[in-house]
């Protein structure tokens, strides 16, 4: 039994293993070692890049969320599921702007450096570990570029997603989704602290302070017009 | 008569971000390979030259190539090869 079991465990890590081989173009005999995440992240010096974009893409997310709920309200929008599809819309949409654009300007700065590197040592470097951890490196920022938005706008999302099965109030929706919202700007402003560990206090003071301005504004704005 | 590659003196060129810890361990992980050493004698803004010691008990030279190449390492030049004969 436990044998049958770890030869699924083997089989299903060389299947991990093979395609991640195949999304990073590793060469044909391509080791579990030559494509470990924890090395190409090390060689490819995605980490902060990686740390930088998800903060920056889950404030925008989080702020074009509140933003949509927030005028909604205002306008006298009452169906949940409207909310729903608008917000979830933004993520998405934010969803595709934000991977694909990351993932051009990110290749082609990758390229660029990967061109400056085979000129500096007169050697073709296609194939290699830097240009594995490149590749690597390309898809993994797109990636959390495209996620941390769509995150964002799901969690601000799930409170209105829910309120028909536990019969919640639209106000009560909207007002638990904008708690979400700013527990979230909250969240990335601790993530923040701990990164420059500096203040825990003030990154989240500074970032909860932004969605409460935008906040005033969208307010103001929708007592004007 | 059979001739073995013992030691490998190497001069070679590779980018920064390439880590000699991995670069030697991905070295000593060649078949006939005993013992690798890296010295890095020079760095440059993109580049780092390094000097390679290769020992072991039959060195292919063509995997060790291949697998620099793969590891992102140019070899500039064999500075000093030890080989032994077995009658």
């Amino acid at each position: 039994m436990e044998e049958a079991e770890s030869s699924h465990k083997g089989f299903l890590s060389k299947v991990v293993s093979r395609f991640k081989c195949l999304i990073v173009g590793a060469p044909a005999r391509c080791r579990p070692e030559d494509v470990s995440f924890k090395k190409l992240m090390l060689i490819s010096g995605v980490t902060e890049i990686f740390r930088r974009y998800f903060v920056m893409n889950m404030f925008d997310g989080a702020l074009a969320a509140l933003g949509v709920v927030l005028g909604m309200w205002i306008s006298g929008v009452i169906d949940p599921k409207t909310v729903v599809r608008t917000v979830l819309g933004a993520g998405f949409a934010m969803f595709f702007s934000g991977s694909l654009g990351a993932y051009l300007t990110e290749k082609a700065e990758r390229e660029r450096k990967l061109r400056e590197l085979e000129e500096s040592m007169f050697q073709d470097m296609r194939g290699s570990l830097f240009e594995r951890s490149s590749r690597f490196a390309v898809l993994l920022v797109s990636l959390v570029d495209g996620i941390s938005p769509l995150l964002a706008c799901a969690l601000i999302a799930t409170p209105f997603l829910v309120s028909g099965v536990l019969n919640l109030s639209f106000t009560f929706a909207a007002s638990i989704a904008i708690g979400v919202g700013i527990a979230t700007l909250g969240a990335l402003g601790v993530f923040l602290g701990k990164v420059s560990r500096g203040s825990l206090i003030g990154y989240p003071l500074f970032m909860i302070l932004a969605g409460l301005a935008s906040a005033i504004v969208i307010v103001l704005l929708g007592a004007q017009i | 008569m059979s001739t073995f590659i013992k030691k490998l003196l190497i001069d070679a060129l590779k980018p920064r971000e390439i880590p000699i810890t991995e670069l030697s361990k991905a070295i000593c992980a060649i078949k006939g390979v005993e013992e690798v050493n890296i010295v890095v004698t020079e760095v440059d803004a993109r580049t780092e030259t390094v000097k390679i010691t290769v020992m072991g008990s039959d060195i292919d030279f063509e995997e060790v190539s291949r697998v620099m190449a793969e590891n992102s390492a140019a070899i500039r030049s064999v500075d000093e090869v030890t080989v032994s004969k077995v009658k």
